[in-house]
Order: C-alpha cells, then sequence, then structure tokens
C-alpha cells in the first residue's frame, strides 16, 4: 500500500493529513482519486470538523478489515463503545456525514446504533428526542393507536 | 447542518433508521406521526425491511400475519374468508417452535392476545371451528413427532397448550356447542385419523373449557335426532362408534369412558 498522505478539509476549514488508504475508506474521496490520479487536498464542503475527525477515527480502526473471528469480534467492541460516546444529535451528524463520505461501514452502524435506542421508546418520547411534529388530529391519534394496542402492551412491561 | 433532527433527514436515511427497527417497535412508530405511518407502510421500505432481516422468528410471522404494521390494517380485516385458515396456520407456526424445542410461552402470550383482536374481525363460531382445527393438526403433527406418547396423551399435551385460547371463546354455551360440533364436523370427514378418538377429544375438552352441561346437551339433541332418522350414515357410524367404546350402562360420553380404546385404533389407522 503507498503512504501517500492526503489532506481532508472540513466545510469550516479544519485540515486533517491521513494516510490515502485510510482516506479511500470514504468513498467520495476514493472515486474523486480515482478520476484524477494525484490529490493531495480535498476539501469536503458539507462535514464539519468534529464530525469528520469522528468519520477519520472510524476508518482508521477499520481500515484493515481481518477476517478472522477474533478480530472481528473486536472490532464490534470497539465500534460500539465507538458510538457510546456519543448523543442522538451527533448521531444523527454521523449519519449525514457518512451518508455525504459514502462510508458504508459507519453508516450501517450508526443507523443500527440510533434503531436500538429507539427500539422501546413510546410515541412521545420518539416525537420529544428526534423533534418530530404530531400532525395528528386527536380522532386520529386515538384510531391509529388502537389499531396498534397490541404493541404497546409489551412495550410497557420492562423486558428481560 | 447545524442541528439536524430526524424530520429534516433525506427520506432514505430516515428509512435507513426506521428499516432496522423490529416489527413491534414499528407499530408504535405508526403512531408518532402521519408522515412516519406513510413511510412506514411504503412499498419501498416493506422491501428495505425484509432486505434486512435474513429470517423472520415465530414471534414475526405470528404478528406479520395478523398485525402486520407495515400494513394498513383494512387488509386483515377483509380476511374474513381465510381467517380460518389463517388460525390453523398460527398454530402450525407454534407448532414448529414446539418442534425445535423453543419456549412457547412467550409466544403463546402474544397468540392469546391477538386472539382478542381477531375476535374483532371474524365471527364467534368460525374462530372456535379454527382453533379446534389447529389443535387437531396440532396432535396429528405431535403424534408423528413422539410416538412414544399415547394419543391420549398427545391430546392432553396440546389442550394444554391451546386449552387457554379457547377458554377464550367458550364463554356461553352456544359456543361450547359450537366447538363440540366443530370437533364432530372435523372428526366426520371422510377418512379422518380423528374418527375413533372423536370421545377422547370431547371428554378432555370438557377438563380444560367445555362443560359437561353442554356436552350433555349435544348428545341429547343426536340422541333425538337419531330417534327421528335425520343423522347421516356418518354420523351414525360416529354415535355408534362411541357407544361401543362405552363399558357403562347409561353411555354418555362422560361415563365410564374406555380411554385405550381409541387411541389404539387411531394408532391403527397410521395417526
Amino acid at each position: 500500500m503507498s503512504s501517500n498522505k492526503i489532506v481532508l478539509t472540513s466545510s469550516d476549514g479544519e485540515s486533517f493529513e491521513v494516510e490515502e488508504v485510510v482516506a479511500r475508506k470514504l468513498q467520495i474521496v476514493g472515486h474523486m482519486i480515482e478520476d484524477d490520479c494525484v490529490i493531495n487536498e480535498i476539501p469536503l464542503q458539507n462535514v464539519t470538523g468534529d464530525i469528520l475527525s469522528m468519520v477519520i477515527e472510524y476508518c482508521k480502526t477499520h481500515v484493515d478489515e481481518e477476517e478472522s473471528e477474533e478480530a472481528q469480534t473486536k472490532l464490534k467492541t470497539w465500534d460500539k463503545e465507538f458510538m457510546k460516546k456519543f448523543d442522538l444529535k451527533t448521531h444523527l451528524k454521523i449519519i449525514l456525514a457518512a451518508n455525504y463520505l459514502n462510508v458504508k461501514g459507519l453508516l450501517d452502524l450508526v443507523s443500527q446504533t440510533i434503531a436500538d435506542n429507539i427500539k422501546d421508546y413510546t410515541p412521545e418520547k420518539i416525537r420529544e428526542v428526534f423533534g418530530v411534529e404530531n400532525d395528528y388530529t386527536e380522532e386520529e391519534e386515538a384510531e391509529v393507536r388502537k389499531e396498534n394496542a397490541w404493541a404497546f402492551d409489551e412495550a410497557d412491561t420492562p423486558k428481560p | 447542518m447545524e442541528n439536524p433532527n430526524f424530520d429534516t433527514l433525506p427520506e432514505d436515511l430516515q428509512k435507513e433508521i426506521l428499516s432496522r427497527l423490529p416489527l413491534q417497535s414499528l407499530a408504535v412508530c405508526n403512531c408518532v406521526s402521519k408522515q412516519w405511518r406513510s413511510l412506514i407502510r411504503s412499498n419501498e421500505f416493506r422491501a428495505l425491511h425484509c432486505s434486512r432481516r435474513s429470517m423472520l422468528d415465530d414471534k414475526d410471522l405470528v404478528i406479520l400475519l395478523f398485525f402486520d404494521p407495515l400494513r394498513p390494517r383494512k387488509k386483515w380485516k377483509k380476511m374474513e374468508g381465510g381467517a380460518e385458515d389463517l388460525s390453523v396456520e398460527i398454530v402450525g407456526l407454534l407448532e414448529t417452535a414446539y418442534e425445535r424445542r423453543e419456549p412457547m410461552t412467550k409466544i403463546r402470550k402474544q397468540l392469546e392476545r391477538m386472539s382478542e383482536t381477531l375476535a374483532e374481525a371474524v365471527p364467534h363460531s368460525k374462530y372456535a371451528e379454527a382453533i379446534v382445527k389447529g389443535m387437531l393438526l396440532a396432535v396429528q403433527r405431535r403424534a408423528n413427532l413422539n410416538v412414544l406418547l399415547s394419543i391420549q396423551e398427545t391430546i392432553n399435551q396440546v389442550f394444554d397448550t391451546y386449552g387457554p385460547i379457547l377458554i377464550q371463546y367458550a364463554t356461553s354455551k352456544t359456543t361450547q356447542i359450537q366447538i363440540i360440533e366443530s370437533v364432530e364436523k372435523i372428526c366426520l370427514e371422510p377418512q379422518s385419523p380423528f374418527f375413533p378418538v372423536f370421545g377422547d377429544i370431547i371428554q378432555t375438552l370438557s377438563r380444560h373449557c367445555v362443560n359437561v352441561e353442554a356436552i350433555v346437551d349435544w348428545e341429547k339433541r343426536r340422541k333425538e335426532a337419531r330417534e327421528r332418522g335425520t343423522l347421516s350414515p356418518q354420523e351414525m357410524n360416529l354415535l355408534r362408534n362411541m357407544e361401543n367404546t362405552q363399558s357403562g350402562p347409561t353411555g354418555g360420553i362422560l361415563e365410564g369412558f374406555e380411554i385405550g380404546k381409541g387411541s389404539q385404533d387411531a394408532r391403527d389407522m397410521g395417526l
């Protein structure tokens, strides 16, 4: 592997010097490298420095993914711990960044993390944490609640 | 973006997140907003959700059959005709879980709760018949699976499992008689393997959910019908068969019923 260094610049002007192999984990960068042979500095318009540094941390850890079960388990544990460091707002920023930079593994990871977090929430709690506007009328909401009542019984009782 | 929230995410990403939720959570999500509901119920979302799950467990299948949160409820409200077969299918699923030696308690709890909602869509009598049909199917499957148990033991076992569900429907005498009639109807089908164990089944029912009064009542009406000569040849056969297996002089299914006989017949018939 080439140890060529590439500089990634965030929308707020922060620069990160990374190895080409790491930068290639960002598929958006990978495509740019393939299209024009030599690039040393890549501006990334839609991501701020704080989020970009998290994405780079993920890519560095995942740069050589070993097949062995042990290595995979270790990576999974790291992923979990990595996600635990951030709150929902940050998770939403990461998902946007992972989508824009096209980092499939991170997109999967952060989507799953968000899903796991809201899995046992009530509709009220979901609206609150996501800032979702409730556009049901009172009657409509009562109806849809009745329709899905079966799902609530168990959600109310704590899971083992 | 300074402070993204869920509504401002591109729809693809909203789907990316929600498609990773289990079915039960999606039902809860339906209640969040109209926008969420229409997203969850889109065909595209459905396909994505399916692709995420390599294998659904039995509980998920039960949910999909009755409460598919990915589809409008109307769909299954219209299924009236098929509801009976559906119940049989459900029992089939539960039996698969049983054969795999999975704990049944959780799935059964789910089924009991669902059966309440199902009752809204299906006529009472039909539902009782469906459950009875499903139970007999379960007897058949378990009998094939475990040859060490007698038919009577198998019937007991199955009725222990599904009895509680049936009890919900066997609240009135009319329903109880409907249940007996359902069993009768199934046992009278040509070459029914249950023909010889009809008595065993009724007797087991009487211990679980059908009260003696209903059975006596049913018997009385049958005898009257015989005297009037309005019974079909099959029904005559059934009555005769039952009486032959009874040792008491006064007859009646519940009195002096000989358990072993019917079971042996059923074995001989390859049940």
